[in-house]
């Protein structure tokens, strides 16, 4: 049996944006964020992705996609946990197809920025939550994607490190990188310059807290 | 990025992962080293097995033919005559034309009325098989003078009585295998004739041949060849009682002993019929048979490969089951289905070749090892090395090829769902 779990979904999301968005646990928040970072596939609608029709594109094209232009973040980290943390911030290198050297330098420059440059060698079992959380959005960002979809990044932390990982992504957004982040805590998503709120699959409200942002960008 | 460097990446995150499960890595590496240590040990037995069979029927020579007259194919229009049907005009017809014929060496075969008679020599006594034969016998079967000499033209024409005798005669008469300096001491009594040992053969081993109840494999050390004139002498008559011919090539041995059969019909004008029989026969039997007992064995070891096989199968199976995780995170950070599915694939075929290498390495030790206990070329071929090699890699991506696609085709969403 199939239940659609998004309904009439109709966004558009501008590059440099930064997107909260809310919405009770079963609303479709991660489904909603698994289709816009092109993981998972959809019945019906369109989606474009910098202009391209996703449902037109092959694996191979999606898998390309993922790896040099969506970065993302999980709740639960999802580190490969046998490999080191500069392992891990390699990986979506290795599947762009970076050299060797230049991957080695460019992971170990971002883990430096996050703060971690002298836990390269680290297994994400050596590391504290909000440690394993700055490997991820290293990670997410070695490939300097256009976006990061970051699934309520600051789940499973304590506020404190929670607030220090969301100055991470407001600075990693003002580089130009859309944002895109699923939360329901309010204090979490008041970093974020738009706030879409869903319920059910319908989205319930949409508003930009920014006017100097302007959500009405083309395609993300 | 080079499919060069595709493999490489994917090789180096196979080798991270087989090093995080290591206990079950070697289980799986054990698995296919015993299997392909199998199969060598097989075929390098069955090598030496060969070795053994082929170097006995090499103490017949590998090229010879046999021909006789055969009693029981005589033309049964005619009355059935005496005599072997072979004289030595025949002989010299032979030897005459014998790049025609194919035949590079003859000699004939004379018996004497005694075909075991007693050898004596001061008190010692033995028994002995005694044939007369030219002194082209000796190359035909590969037989060597140990000490002494073999025939001469000058023992044949002159019909000496000389004797080559068998290491175990030269033993039990002599009690050495040195001839001895005087040619008083070596005098012995054949029936009752006296002959002069001249020459001493080395030992021939028909051990083999013997031991599976074939009659070829008996009289190998207790011979007497003494020239063929000289039994004729001693038998009154110039009939010979079969030729023994080497074939100049022995692809062509049969063709050769056709056209000597059919040469002796006609110079005695169809009077006697004539059977040969050729090693190349033989050999060709030995071979189907050595060739059906090789393929029973290496099935056989197959089998302990089939095992180890399906130790790779189920140890990538369990893998996938249990990474499933880390596919949905390697998915979502850009990996493509081919990614996945050779990072599996080589993970599998590297566990296989790495056990191939060992059973290959333990393969050529012990066959470098029985080689110089037993004296045998066991020594595995390029081809046998490279066959096990091959045949490792195609264990590993058979074993590998299913989970490995399995792994590839997860949904990366529902493979991140998984704990
Ligand atoms: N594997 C699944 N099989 C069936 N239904 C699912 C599955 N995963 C999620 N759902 C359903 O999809 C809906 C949305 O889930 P999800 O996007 O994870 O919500 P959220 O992230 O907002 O908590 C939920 O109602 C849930 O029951
Ligand atoms: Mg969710």
């Amino acid at each position: 049996m199939s239940v659609p779990v998004l309904k009439g979904i109709d966004l558009v999301i501008g590059q440099g944006e930064f997107v909260a968005i809310m919405g009770q646990s079963g609303s479709g928040k991660s489904t909603l964020m698994n289709v816009i970072g092109c993981l998972d596939d959809f019945d019906e609608g369109e989606y474009r992705f910098a202009g391209a029709d996703v449902r037109r594109l092959s694996l191979r094209q999606l898998s390309d996609l993922r790896s040099r232009k969506i970065g993302f973040v999980f709740q639960s980290f999802n580190l490969v946990n046998q490999i080191s943390a500069l392992r891990n911030v390699e990986l979506p290198l290795i599947y762009a197809g970076r050299n060797r050297q230049m991957r080695k330098r460019v992971a170990n420059a971002m883990l430096e920025m996050m703060g971690l440059g002298d836990r390269a060698t680290h297994l994400p079992s050596q590391l504290s939550g909000g440690q394993q959380q700055r490997v991820a959005i290293a990670r997410a960002l070695v490939n300097r994607p256009a976006l990061i979809v970051a699934d309520e990044p600051t789940g499973s932390l304590d506020s404190e490190t929670g607030d220090s990982i969301m100055h991470q992504l407001a600075k990693v957004n003002r580089t130009g990188t859309t944002i895109l982040l699923v939360t329901h805590e309010q204090t979490v998503a008041d970093h974020a310059h738009r706030i879409i709120r869903i319920s059910d699959g319908v989205v319930l409200d949409d508003f930009s807290r920014h006017s100097e942002q302007k959500p009405a960008g083309r395609n993300p | 990025m080079s499919p060069l460097k595709r493999f490489t990446e994917n090789l180096l995150q196979a080798l991270v992962s087989l090093g995080d499960h290591r206990l079950r890595t070697s289980l799986s590496i054990l698995g296919i080293t015993i299997g392909i240590a199998a199969v060598m040990a097989v075929s390098t037995v069955s090598k030496g097995g060969n070795y053994i069979v082929y170097s006995e029927l090499a103490t017949f020579g590998l090229n010879s033919i046999w021909i006789y007259r055969d009693y029981r194919n005589d033309s049964p229009h005619r009355r059935s005559r005496a005599g072997s049907g072979i004289d030595n005009r025949d002989l010299a017809a032979i030897q005459g034309q014998a790049v025609r014929l194919g035949v590079s060496r003859v000699s004939p075969i004379v018996r004497g009325a005694d075909r075991r008679p007693t050898i004596r020599k001061g008190g010692k006594f033995a028994s002995a098989s005694v044939i007369g034969v030219d002194s082209d016998y000796l190359d035909i079967v590969n037989d060597r003078v140990a000490s002494g000499r073999k025939f001469n033209s000058n023992d044949l024409e002159t019909r000496k009585q000389v004797a080559v005798v068998g290491p175990e005669i030269a033993q039990k008469l002599f009690g050495t295998l040195n001839l001895a300096v005087r040619e008083s001491d070596t005098t012995v009594v054949i029936g009752s004739h006296r002959f002069h040992v001249i020459g001493i053969l080395a030992p021939k081993s028909r051990d083999f041949l013997a031991s599976i109840g074939s009659e070829g494999g008996q009289n190998a050390n207790d011979r007497i060849l003494i020239p063929y004139s000289t039994m004729q002498k001693i038998n009154g008559e110039s009939s010979i009682s079969h030729l023994q011919v080497e074939a100049a090539e022995f692809e062509k041995a049969n063709a050769t002993a056709k056209a000597l059969q059919n040469l002796l019909v006609s110079r005695h004008s169809g009077n006697f019929a004539y059977s040969y029989e050729t090693m190349a026969t033989h050999i060709a039997t030995t071979d189907r048979i050595l060739g059906g007992v090789a393929i029973v064995g290496i099935v056989a070891a197959s089998i302990s490969l089939l095992v180890g096989g399906m130790g790779i199968l189920n140890m990538m199976s369990t893998a996938v089951l249990e990474r499933t995780r880390e596919i949905g995170i390697r998915k979502a950070v850009g990996a493509s289905e081919s990614d996945i599915q050779h990072q599996f694939l080589l993970e599998a075929v590297l566990i296989s070749v790495i056990g191939g290498l060992l059973g290959l390495l333990i393969g050529v030790l012990a066959s470098y090892l029985l080689a110089r206990i037993t004296g045998f070329p066991l020594i595995p071929s390029l081809v046998t090395i490279s066959g096990a090699l091959l045949v490792s890699i195609v264990v590993g991506i058979l074993a590998g090829f299913l989970p490995a696609r399995r792994a590839a085709k997860l949904h990366p969403v529902e493979a991140l769902r998984s704990v």
